[in-house]
């Protein structure tokens, strides 16, 4: 199979995966590379007093 | 090696804890003290391997009564979490959690991943259903509570119907496919649909 779409590649990776865990390791590299990366920018965008900027980001986003 | 297998009538995902895991289990910890839970959607997908981040993890917990609902709010606090929608528990109870609207927990200092708590009663009801037939899945020694996985996919196929929510049912129709039920599928789909045409 020749994957072409998004989906092509879902299937491709998920048959992949149910023999092979060794797909695992990136993925997890690729979620905590994320959690790091987001980690780092608010901590040093709000710094000090990080709940009240934290939650006027989140105002300005509908969040809250 | 294989990417899962069954220890009875668990799932156990073949793979390390990840970050995203850690967070998790922490607050699983404090929240099973007050509560009983359901852990749906994204985490579902991620946990099994679909390879991508998440800004939440949605936790079903059924609705709480004012004090209750307090003491949770000060354990989750006492143990460096934060809530998006304020730091009283009184306040987010009387503007939120009366209401059965949706609150986020962070860890300290952090925005991302969250973990939102969305409350439900039995008047929810395919939400009451997926909470009432929980799937046990674990990874290493972290068990937790999943939807029926054939539930997960028609909610993602039939309801949310996103990009990311028709990959997501994908990977789950993919990698699960030699224990996915017919009949659990008819069940599910039973259900999703009634709520969904509203009767």
């Amino acid at each position: 199979m020749v994957p072409k779409t998004n989906l092509d590649y879902v299937e491709m990776y998920s048959k992949k995966l149910k023999t092979d865990n060794r797909l695992f390791s990136q993925q997890k590299s690729l979620i905590e590379s994320q959690i790091k990366i987001s980690q780092s920018f608010f901590l040093n965008s709000f710094g000090e007093n990080f709940k009240v900027k934290a939650r006027e980001y989140l105002r300005k986003r509908g969040l809250i | 090696m294989e990417g899962y297998y069954l220890e009875g009538d668990v799932i156990v995902i073949n793979r390390e804890l990840t970050e995203l895991d850690f967070l998790v289990r922490k607050f699983l910890e404090i929240l099973i003290k007050h509560s009983d839970y359901l852990i749906v959607s994204g985490f579902v997908s991620i946990a099994t391997g679909r390879p991508r981040g998440t800004e939440d993890v949605d936790i079903l917990v059924p609705v709480f009564e004012e004090g209750k609902f307090k003491e949770l709010f000060l354990d989750l606090q006492e143990n460096n979490f934060w809530c998006y929608q304020g730091d009283n528990a009184k306040d987010v109870y009387s503007d939120y959690v009366k209401d059965m609207l949706n609150i986020r927990f962070a860890r300290e200092d952090e925005m991302f991943p969250n973990m939102e708590v969305v409350f439900i009663n039995e008047t929810k009801k395919a939400k009451y259903y997926e909470f009432t037939h929980p799937q046990k899945m674990k990874v290493k020694d972290f068990e937790f509570k999943i939807p029926p996985l054939e539930f997960e996919i028609l909610y993602k196929e039939l309801v949310l119907a996103g990009d990311k929510d028709i990959q997501d049912a994908k990977h789950l129709r993919i990698l699960f496919s030699d224990i996915l039920k017919k009949e659990r599928f008819k069940e599910c789909g039973d259900v999703i649909m009634t709520e969904k045409n509203g009767a």
